[in-house]
C-alpha cells in the first residue's frame, strides 16, 4: 500500500510542526503550507494530497477562501478536516462541505482515528 | 417644531381664546350700567311728574299762588332731569317730545298765571288742570316707553350674556380636548413607543431601530440620540462577540500545541525524545509565554473597563529591556530580522512589564504586518527629557481611512483585507496608547500603504535619570 499524503494547512507554527511529526511518526507522507494561498500554490505544482487538514482563521487566504477556492478547481474528490477552534465545530465544517472537524484543543488520538478514517472511507 | 415652540403656540392660542370670550362677556354687559343710569333719571323725572300733579290736585285753585312757586321748582328739576338725558344719550325722540310738551306745560302754567286777577271760572280753571294734568300724563307716557326700551335692552343684554357664558364652558371643555389631544399625541404616544423601544434594548434587542418619528422636536431628537447610543451598544457588542471569539481561538491554538507536544513525549521512545525534548521544551515555554500574555491583555482590558489599572512604577533600564524584548520576538519569525540599531542607555521610572507590552505590542505588529518578512528596526534615543522609542517596518502599511481609528478599543485596522491577523484581537494598541497615556508620554505613527509603518513612544524621564 503507497503512503498517503497529508496537507496540514494551518498558520500557527508550533502547532504545524507538531502535526507534521505526529503523523510522520506515524508513517505518513506530510506536506504543510502556511495559509491557503501558499497551500493551492503548493497543490498545483506537487499534485493532490489524499487527505487536507484544514485551519480556518489563517492570514492571507483563510480556510473559507481556501475550500471555496479548492472546490472551484478539483470538485471534492479529497476530504478536507476542519480544524477550527470555534465553538461549533460541525457548523464550521458544514459552511464548507468538509467531511470531517477537529476542535480545538484535540488530542493526537483524535486526530489519528480521524485520519484514518478518512483515509479508509476514500 | 420643538416642544417649546408647539408650548408657546397652544398657550398662545388659549390665552386668545378666553381674552377673546372675556372680551364678549364684558360687551354684552357693556351699555348695562348706562342704560341703569337712565333709568335712574327716568324715574326720578316721574316722581317730579307726579309731585306736580299731586301739587295741582292738592291746590286745585285755592292757591294758585303756591301752585307755581311749586311748578317753578319741579319744573327747574324736569329741565335740569332733561338735559342729562341727552346728555346721556338717549334717542332725540324721546328727549324732544319731553321738551315740547314741557314747554305746553309751561305755556299752560304762564296762561293760568296771567288769568290770576282776573275772575276765572270753575270750568276755565279745570280746564287747566286737566290740560295740565294730560301733558303731565303725556311725559310719564314717554318715560315709561323710555324705560320700556331699556328692558328690552337689558334682557337682550342678559340674553347675550348667558349665551357668552354657555360659550365659555364649550370653548373650556374644547380646550380641554384639545389639550388631551396636544399631550397624547406630542407626550403620551411618542414616549410609550419611545418607552418601549428602550425597554427592548434594555432586554438586548439591538437589532431593531428606535421608532419615533417626525424627529423635529426634543422627544425626536432624543429617540435619534437612543438610536446611536443602540447603534454604539451593537458594534461594542458586535466588537466584544467578536473580541472573546478570537481570544477563544487564541487560547486554543496554543493549548492545542501543548498538549500535541506532551503527548509526542509521551509517545516516544528514548532515541527519539532526545531530538525532541529540546524543541519541545523551547515551544512549551513560547507557547506558555504567548498564553500568558494573551490572558494579560484580556484581563488589562477589563480592568481599563474599570479604570482599575494602577501602574507598578520602578527604576529600571530601557536599554536592556528593549535588548530582552528584541531577543524573545526575534525567535518568532525565521524570515523577519528584528534590528536594534540605535539604545541610548537610560534609566527611567516607570511599570516595566507595561513599557514591556507596550514594547511587544508595536515590535509584534511590525513582524505580523511585514508578511513577505524583511527589517524590523527599533531605536530609542534620549532627547529633550524624554526618551522617544521608535519602531519601524516596511511591510503593507495602514489604509489611510483607517488609521483615524487603530487605537480605539477592539479596532482592527486590517478586518476583510488579505492581511486581516487571525491573531490580532484589536487590543494591541488600544492597550499601548492607554498604558504610555497613563505614564504621562505620548504614542504615535506615521504610515503609508504598501510602504510601511513607523510607530514611536515618548516616556518622560525625571530630572535625575538625565
Amino acid at each position: 500500500m503507497n503512503r498517503p499524503n497529508i496537507l496540514i494547512v494551518e498558520d500557527n507554527k508550533d502547532l504545524r510542526l507538531l502535526i507534521k511529526m505526529a503523523l510522520e511518526r506515524k508513517g505518513f507522507i506530510v506536506h504543510t503550507s502556511e495559509n491557503g494561498k501558499e497551500a493551492l500554490e503548493r497543490i498545483d505544482e506537487e499534485g493532490m494530497p489524499d487527505l487536507i487538514l484544514l485551519d480556518m482563521k489563517m492570514p492571507i487566504m483563510n480556510g473559507w477562501e481556501f475550500s471555496n477556492q479548492f472546490s472551484k478547481r478539483y470538485g471534492n474528490a479529497v476530504p478536507i478536516v476542519v480544524m477550527t477552534a470555534a465553538q461549533d465545530s460541525k457548523a464550521r465544517a458544514d459552511e464548507i462541505g468538509a467531511r470531517s472537524f477537529l476542535g480545538k484543543p484535540f488530542q493526537l488520538g483524535e486526530l489519528f482515528d480521524c485520519v484514518d478514517t478518512m483515509l479508509s472511507a476514500s | 417644531m420643538t416642544l417649546k415652540n408647539r408650548f408657546l403656540l397652544v398657550s398662545a392660542l388659549m390665552l386668545l381664546c378666553s381674552l377673546g370670550i372675556g372680551w364678549l362677556m364684558l360687551r354684552s354687559y357693556q351699555n348695562v350700567p348706562d342704560q341703569l343710569r337712565v333709568a335712574r333719571k327716568v324715574y326720578a323725572l316721574n316722581r317730579e311728574l307726579a309731585l306736580l300733579n299731586s301739587a295741582l290736585l292738592d291746590l286745585h285753585y285755592r292757591d294758585l299762588e303756591r301752585a307755581l312757586i311749586q311748578w317753578a321748582n319741579i319744573s327747574n328739576r324736569v329741565d335740569e332731569i332733561i338735559e342729562d338725558l341727552k346728555t346721556e344719550g338717549v334717542h332725540p325722540i324721546y328727549t324732544k317730545s319731553l321738551v315740547e310738551t314741557n314747554v305746553l306745560i309751561k305755556s299752560l302754567f304762564l296762561e293760568a298765571k296771567e288769568m290770576q286777577g282776573k275772575d276765572m271760572g270753575r270750568v276755565k280753571r279745570g280746564f287747566y288742570t286737566n290740560q295740565i294734568n294730560l301733558k303731565t300724563q303725556d311725559m310719564i307716557m314717554v318715560g315709561n316707553i323710555l324705560l320700556n326700551s331699556i328692558q328690552r335692552g337689558l334682557i337682550k343684554a342678559n340674553r347675550l350674556a348667558r349665551f357668552y357664558i354657555l360659550g365659555f364652558f364649550v370653548s373650556v371643555i374644547l380646550i380641554f380636548i384639545a389639550l388631551y389631544f396636544f399631550i397624547r399625541n406630542t407626550f403620551a404616544r411618542p414616549l410609550g413607543i419611545l418607552e418601549q423601544d428602550v425597554r427592548r434594548i434594555g432586554m438586548g434587542n439591538l437589532e431593531i431601530p428606535i421608532q419615533v418619528t417626525g424627529g423635529e422636536d426634543e422627544i425626536g431628537q432624543l429617540a435619534a440620540t437612543i438610536d446611536r447610543m443602540r447603534l454604539n451598544l451593537r458594534q461594542l457588542r458586535h466588537s466584544k462577540d467578536e473580541f472573546l471569539s478570537i481570544a477563544a481561538h487564541e487560547l486554543k491554538t496554543p493549548i492545542t500545541v501543548l498538549k500535541a507536544t506532551s503527548e509526542l513525549i509521551r509517545d516516544m521512545n528514548a532515541k527519539e525524545l532526545e531530538n525532541f525534548l529540546p524543541y519541545a521544551l523551547d515551544t512549551i515555554n513560547r507557547q506558555s509565554d504567548q498564553l500568558n500574555k494573551l490572558i494579560m491583555d484580556v484581563l488589562e482590558v477589563s480592568r481599563l473597563e474599570l479604570a482599575k489599572v494602577d501602574l507598578a512604577k520602578t527604576h529600571f533600564n530601557l536599554d536592556r529591556l528593549v535588548l530582552e524584548v528584541v531577543k524573545d520576538l526575534q525567535r518568532l519569525s525565521d524570515k523577519h530580522e528584528v534590528v536594534v540599531s540605535e539604545n541610548a542607555p537610560v534609566r527611567i521610572h516607570a511599570d516595566r512589564n507595561r513599557v514591556g507590552q507596550v514594547l511587544v505590542n508595536l515590535i509584534e505588529n511590525g513582524i505580523k504586518y511585514s508578511p513577505a518578512g524583511g527589517r524590523v528596526e527599533v531605536t530609542s534615543v534620549v532627547k529633550d527629557a524624554k526618551v522617544c522609542v521608535e519602531v519601524v517596518d516596511h511591510g503593507i502599511g495602514i489604509p489611510k481611512d483607517r488609521q483615524g481609528r487603530i487605537f480605539e478599543r477592539f479596532y482592527r485596522a486590517h478586518t476583510g483585507t488579505p492581511y486581516e491577523q487571525t491573531t490580532s484581537m484589536g487590543v494591541g494598541l488600544y492597550l499601548s496608547k492607554q498604558f504610555i497615556q497613563r505614564h504621562g508620554g505620548n504614542i504615535g505613527f506615521v504610515s503609508e500603504e504598501g510602504q510601511g509603518s513607523r510607530f514611536y513612544f515618548t516616556l518622560p524621564l525625571e530630572n535625575k535619570e538625565i
